[in-house]
């Protein structure tokens, strides 16, 4: 069987001639270089050499001159199969140093087979070729296969000027990606500085954490200045705050979606500082870890801000409980001195007029009491207000309490304390004069009062008895009294509004006015 | 039957000699005005009052409900407190005292017999 020895430094190259050369019954040995080759031909000669050129350790050229050189090897057919070296004066060396044959990479199998089996019968006939080596000269080997090898260094060149042209495109590609990867963090991370808002990413299988340069800031640092980890940051949450974190990780841990905290952190330097965080879960893929990404926010401003207004408003609340506490302090003394002054009136009609004042004032007071307890601070609601007076003045008059009804049918109406004050000092009066007046004898009776909205932002309220009444001719409107006479003035006056007065059965009154609207009312 | 002792603690005078002239004329046995709480703890110890009325705001390092408190500590002595508070903090600390009311000033006279009239009977709204 002819025996084929494939030189070839590429392996796929000898395994494809290898399966080929054998589908063609011819027995295949293989070399990875010339020199490979060589050693293999020395001690078992083959029926022909096919050879690459470009190999390590000994190339093709080297190869077919030591054979050529060889006594036991000269013989031997030698075939250059070759891609690399395509240059015409490759093939005129190669020949040169006694090639049989110079065939070009690639060629369909058959073709290959034929051209080999050319070369082999031609060799059969002993008077083909005059076998023997055609170069006289070393020296001329020496310098064709130098300008070989140069040819072939400058191919290479060329490619590698091809190749380092491609790789320095590539690279600017690279780099103009990466300046725009590089502005578009640029911008994020300005967008952060700005808003004070940093993110941060917590791998929930690692704990390892990421932070932006902002959420470094924020948290003290300079930007990388520490790796950051999750046991890291939570040393920095103050200790009454931590559970929070705890809590909200380990519930990200069994699949919240949202964490939302809002705590206090002691920075690097000492500084504490109130940082809200929120951070949303992304679930794991089996390839990526699930994490939480999420930002971080400084709000210590915003809550000193919050902390200002709620400790003025605080403030605010002190000094109006004061103020009340003074007012009703101040009235007390009033109420006190008219008392004391009262105790040393002999006559029953001028005490009267010292225990009117005295009601007078409490009647005053009673919406001081009522404002202070009100949910609106500035304004009464005059039912409360209208039944607390009617009782304070049936309690003060010495009438026996179960003789009088008094019936209230009150809206909820919120008024100012302009005019509760006066309002109050009218109705004070009316029930006033109810006591003193219309049940003479222990006789029994009954009081009413109304109010209620009309259109138009108008009150009415409606004031009534049925006890004795007025004499009949009796013009209220000439009366001298001065219960009377303030009623009249506190609501055509102080209230701009109208007073109606009925004397038929009883008495009874009807008021109308409007509150007067003040730029600084709400 | 001996008349009820009655100590009264208010610092305006004005309010003070009002509350000793309306007691004595009520029928209660009245001693000097007492202005602090200092003095009020100290004169509740010495004369053993039936019924103390005290205001709340005081001159001095304490008010009238730690004077009260100090007292409760010796003695059963039923309590009225005086005072133009209506907030929930101070009348919280009101009713932490014992056998005490808490009526308002301006003060209602007639409301304040009556009030004082319950205490010495054992009653009250308490």
């Amino acid at each position: 069987m002819t025996r084929i020895l494939v030189v070839d430094d590429d392996w796929n190259n000898r395994l494809l001639l290898e399966i080929i050369l054998k589908e063609y019954g011819y027995e295949v040995l293989n070399a990875a270089n010339g020199m490979e080759a060589l050693k293999l031909a020395m001690q078992n000669p083959p029926d022909m050499l096919v050879s690459d050129i470009l190999m390590p350790v000994m190339d093709g050229f080297a190869l077919c001159k030591h054979c050529k050189a060889d006594a036991r090897l000269k013989d031997i057919p030698f075939v250059f199969y070759t891609a690399a070296y395509t240059d015409q004066k490759d093939e005129q060396f190669a020949y040169s140093l006694g090639a049989e044959r110079f065939i070009l990479k690639p060629q369909r199998p058959a073709d290959l087979v034929k051209a080999l089996r050319q070369v082999l019968d031609a060799h059969r006939t002993p008077d083909g070729r005059d076998a023997g080596p055609p170069l006289g000269e070393e020296m001329e080997f020496f310098r064709q296969h130098n300008e070989a090898l140069f040819r072939k260094l400058e191919t290479k060149m060329v490619e590698l000027e091809q190749a380092n042209r491609a790789l320095g495109r590539e690279i600017e590609e690279h780099k103009s990606t990466e300046i725009k990867l590089k502005t578009t963090n640029d911008r994020l991370a300005r967008a952060q500085s700005i808003a004070h808002i940093g993110s941060w990413e917590l791998d929930l299988r690692t704990d390892a954490l990421q932070w932006s340069d902002e959420t470094y800031r924020i948290l003290g640092y300079a930007p990388d200045e520490i790796v950051p980890d999750h046991e890291i940051f939570l040393q920095s949450v103050h200790p009454d705050d931590r559970a929070q974190f705890l809590t909200a990780v380990a519930a990200a841990r069994k699949g919240e979606r949202f964490l939302s905290v809002d705590s206090r952190v002691v920075r690097k330097d000492g500084v504490t500082i109130y940082v809200h965080a929120q951070g949303e879960l992304i679930p794991g893929d089996g390839r990526t870890s699930p994490s939480l990404s999420g930002t971080l926010m400084d709000i210590t401003e915003r809550k000193q801000a919050d902390d200002q207004i709620r400790s003025s408003l605080e403030e605010k609340e002190l000094l109006l409980r004061e103020l009340s506490h003074r007012t009703k302090n101040n009235m007390n003394v009033i109420v006190s001195l008219i008392d004391l002054q009262l105790s040393s009136v002999e006559d029953e009609r001028i005490a009267r007029i010292f225990e009117d004042t005295k009601y007078r004032i409490m009647a005053m007071a009673l919406v001081h009491e009522k404002l202070y307890r009100s949910p609106k601070l500035s304004h009464v609601n005059i039912r409360h207000y209208l039944a607390d007076l009617a009782d304070s003045v049936l309690r003060g008059s010495g009438i026996n309490m179960g003789n009088i009804e008094i019936l209230l049918d009150i809206d909820d109406i919120y008024m100012s304390i302009d005019s509760v004050t006066p309002l109050g000092l009218v109705i004070n009066e009316l029930l006033s004069n109810s006591m003193k007046y219309a049940f003479p004898g222990g006789r029994r009776g009954r009081i009413r009062i109304g109010g209620r909205k009309l259109a138009k932002g108008e009150i009415e309220l409606s004031y009534g008895d049925n006890g004795v009444g007025f004499a009949a001719g009796y013009d209220v409107r000439k009366a001298a009294s001065l219960g009377l006479r303030l009623v009249l003035s506190l609501v055509e006056q102080q209230l701009k509004g109208s007073i109606q007065i009925d004397t038929a059965a009883g008495v009874s009154y009807v008021i109308r006015f409007r509150e007067p609207h003040r730029k600084q009312d709400r | 039957m001996v008349r009820p002792r009655v100590l009264i603690v208010e610092d305006e005078i004005i309010a003070g000699m009002n509350l000793q002239a309306l007691c004595e004329r009520w029928g209660f046995r009245v001693g000097p005005l007492v202005t602090s709480a200092e003095e009020a703890v100290a004169v509740a110890e010495a004369e053993r009052p039936d019924i103390i009325l005290m205001d709340i705001s005081l001159h001095g390092s304490m008010d009238g409900i730690q004077a009260a408190e100090l007292i409760r500590r010796r003695s059963e002595t039923p309590i009225l407190f005086m005072s133009g508070y209506s907030d929930e903090q101070i009348l919280e600390r009101v009713r932490a005292v014992e056998h005490s009311v808490h009526i308002l000033k301006p003060l209602d006279f007639k409301g304040l017999q009556r009030i004082m009239g319950l205490l010495l009977c054992g009653g009250g709204p308490r």
